[in-house]
């Protein structure tokens, strides 16, 4: 390969290395993925979700204020479940009862990507965000009993 | 004589482009795999150190198959990769990747195997059970028995020990290992989850491999042998030990034979007809007639010294640029040793020379050994060529030459004036070939006008 081709050839791949990673920092803080974006305007907190929540579609239900607990969601490295506390309309705290690894402290990879979710789940009024990388079955597990926490509050923003 | 030499320039800025561009594909397409993992926030398993087996596994699984993938498609035969790098290339950079390979794997399974056995607190011995527990990572585990067995057995001292047809056997083994791999690299992990971009990208490169070695390996072969019918036609004796052998066949044209190619000729006869063997085409080709000359060099070539007439032929070829398609400038030097004459005597009829452009040097043991040399000299002197028959035992200072012409010091300069503007096409044994490619470089030829073939069979 001649010198200028093989510098050629070296940025591109740099490039390509360096555009998956920009696509790839929205997916831990949440800003990269659609579904985030469009959550995330008008729904942030304080920002009158009460109101947010009485417009949507059907609008029907009225968010609960309360303490909701989702199900356990059994994954194959142990259960997850998820206590959501919602207050004025705002979901206000996630706190995981459970999840995978039992004993707490013992498994690394939930004590770091837990806290993710959870303040995901505060930050952006939804569990309708990017996947944690890494640990997509706990990610799973944790939106699926979020989102019935949610559900049973009645809560659609 | 400027636009001829405009002409030269311009065709093979054209060929270093084509193979620049494609040559780029190889650490592009290994970045786009890495990429798709990055995107999927895959980066930030390097910013810790829990993460980091996680992260290291992953990227190393991602290049390591890639480079696999790349391998099978240097194994293809794939006609613009062969008209581009040539068949010995290809085939050079595909044994060189296959240790890397290895390794990369290696370390995927090692990273991967510590990263699951931390995260379910386990040791790895029962992470591994747990894993084998699993259909499509027992496969991969499988496909990682395979594939050690496969680099074993091409490591050159094991290599040399093994019959051909054993080590050939164990190495088609390839596509079983690739396709005992490929179904945790689906199902494991969301990287390549269905409906994902990186799902249809990953499944494109396991298709382009599959694809290109069916077609160019098995089908192109038979549809061209079968097309073009080639019988021998004659045989006859050019020196000890080596027949030319003529082969008459249908529009073979079409099949894009030019001096300097060669093939994989498989003769439809007793004991001969199971394995195929590469020759040069040792005579300009015709639409109707190719011949390829053979020395006698094992068990096969020894049975070709005395095939039958009639016999039919099958082959998979043209492969090579040992051709004036990678000619880059108008004086030429056509250099062979032996048998490495053949294809010399193919491209000195076809390739195009005016008067004063072209340089022979033949080189053997014994005159007996300068195989075609008499067709060799009567076709270049009637192009006004210089041709030079250099016989003798082996130089001491320059090996490539003769004792004689080394002792007094001669080389390359003293043959050929103005070295750097000239073409060399070099053919021989691999040794030979050294030395002579070592004499050039020190006249100040530069690389990219050395053309040379292995005759390593």
């Amino acid at each position: 390969m001649r010198p200028t081709a093989t510098f050629v050839t070296g940025m591109a791949t740099m490039g390509v290395l360096a555009g998956g990673i920009v696509l790839g920092t929205g997916i831990l803080d949440g800003t990269a993925t659609g579904q985030n974006s469009a959550s995330n305007s008008g729904s942030t907190p304080g920002n009158g979700s009460v109101g947010n929540s009485g417009s949507t579609a059907g609008g029907s239900t009225a968010v609960t204020d309360g303490t909701f607990d989702g199900p356990v969601v059994q994954t194959v490295y142990g259960p997850m479940q998820v206590e959501i506390v919602i207050k004025g309309g705002i979901i206000t705290t996630a706190t995981a009862l459970q999840h995978p690894g039992g004993d707490g402290t013992s498994d690394q990879i939930n004590a770091q990507v837990v806290p993710i979710l959870t303040k995901a789940t505060t930050d952006y009024q939804t569990v309708q965000f990017g996947n944690v990388s890494r640990a997509t079955i706990s990610t799973g597990a944790y939106k699926q009993s979020a989102q019935a926490a949610l559900d049973q509050a009645g809560f659609t923003g | 004589m400027a636009t001829r030499e405009r002409e030269f320039d311009r065709h093979a800025k054209r060929r270093w482009t084509a193979q620049d561009f494609t040559g780029a594909l190889v650490p592009l397409s290994t970045s786009v795999a890495v990429a798709f993992f990055f995107a999927d926030g895959g980066a930030t398993n390097f910013l810790d150190i829990v993460a980091l087996p996680y992260g290291v596994g992953v990227v190393s699984g991602l290049i390591g198959t890639n480079l696999f993938l790349v391998m099978m498609v240097l194994a293809a035969r794939v006609p613009i990769i062969d008209s581009l790098f040539g068949h010995d290339r290809a085939l050079e950079l595909h044994k060189k990747l296959g240790k890397p390979v290895l390794y990369l794997l290696i370390v995927h399974m090692a990273a991967l195997i510590v990263d699951y056995a931390s995260r379910v607190n386990t040791d790895v011995w029962s992470e591994i059970v747990t894993m084998l527990g699993v259909n499509d990572l027992l496969l991969s585990f499988l496909s990682m028995g395979v594939f050690v067995l496969i680099v074993i057995t091409s490591l050159v001292a094991v290599k040399r020990r093994l019959p051909h047809g054993v080590w050939h056997a164990i190495h088609l083994l390839s596509y079983v290992a690739m396709y005992l791999g490929m179904f945790h690299q689906f199902t494991q992990g969301t990287l390549f989850a269905e409906g994902t971009a990186g799902r249809a990208y990953w499944l494109g490169l396991y298709l382009v491999a599959t694809v290109s070695t069916v077609v160019f390996r098995i089908i192109l072969p038979v549809l061209r042998s079968v097309r073009h019918a080639l019988v021998v036609e004659s045989v006859v004796v050019e020196g000890p030990g080596t027949v030319s052998i003529t082969m008459r066949g249908r529009e073979l044209a079409a099949a894009g034979f030019q001096a300097g190619h060669f093939a994989h000729w498989r003769f439809l006869a007793p004991y001969l007809w199971r394995e195929s063997h590469p020759f040069s085409i040792s005579a300009a080709p015709t639409d109707d007639r190719i011949r390829i000359t053979v020395r006698e060099l094992g068990d096969a070539t020894s049975l070709l010294q005395h095939v039958r007439q009639g016999t039919a032929v099958w082959f998979e070829g043209p492969y090579g640029i040992f051709t004036e398609s990678e000619r880059t400038t108008s004086r030429v030097a056509l250099i062979g040793s032996g048998i490495g004459l053949a294809p010399i005597r193919a491209l000195v009829e076809a390739m195009d020379f005016r008067p004063g452009e072209l340089t022979v040097i033949g080189r053997a043991r014994n005159e007996s050994e300068l195989f075609l040399m008499d067709e060799i000299t009567r076709i270049a002197h009637a192009k006004k060529g210089i041709v030079y028959s250099l016989t003798g035992p082996r130089g001491r200072r320059t090996p490539w030459l003769p004792w004689a012409e080394s002792e007094r010091g001669v080389s390359i300069s003293a043959l050929i004036d103005k070295q750097s503007e000239v073409d060399f096409y070099l053919c021989g044994p691999g040794a030979w070939m050294n030395s002579l490619v070592a004499d050039l470089r020190s006249a100040g030829v530069p690389p990219h006008r050395i053309h040379n073939e292995q005759f390593a069979w």
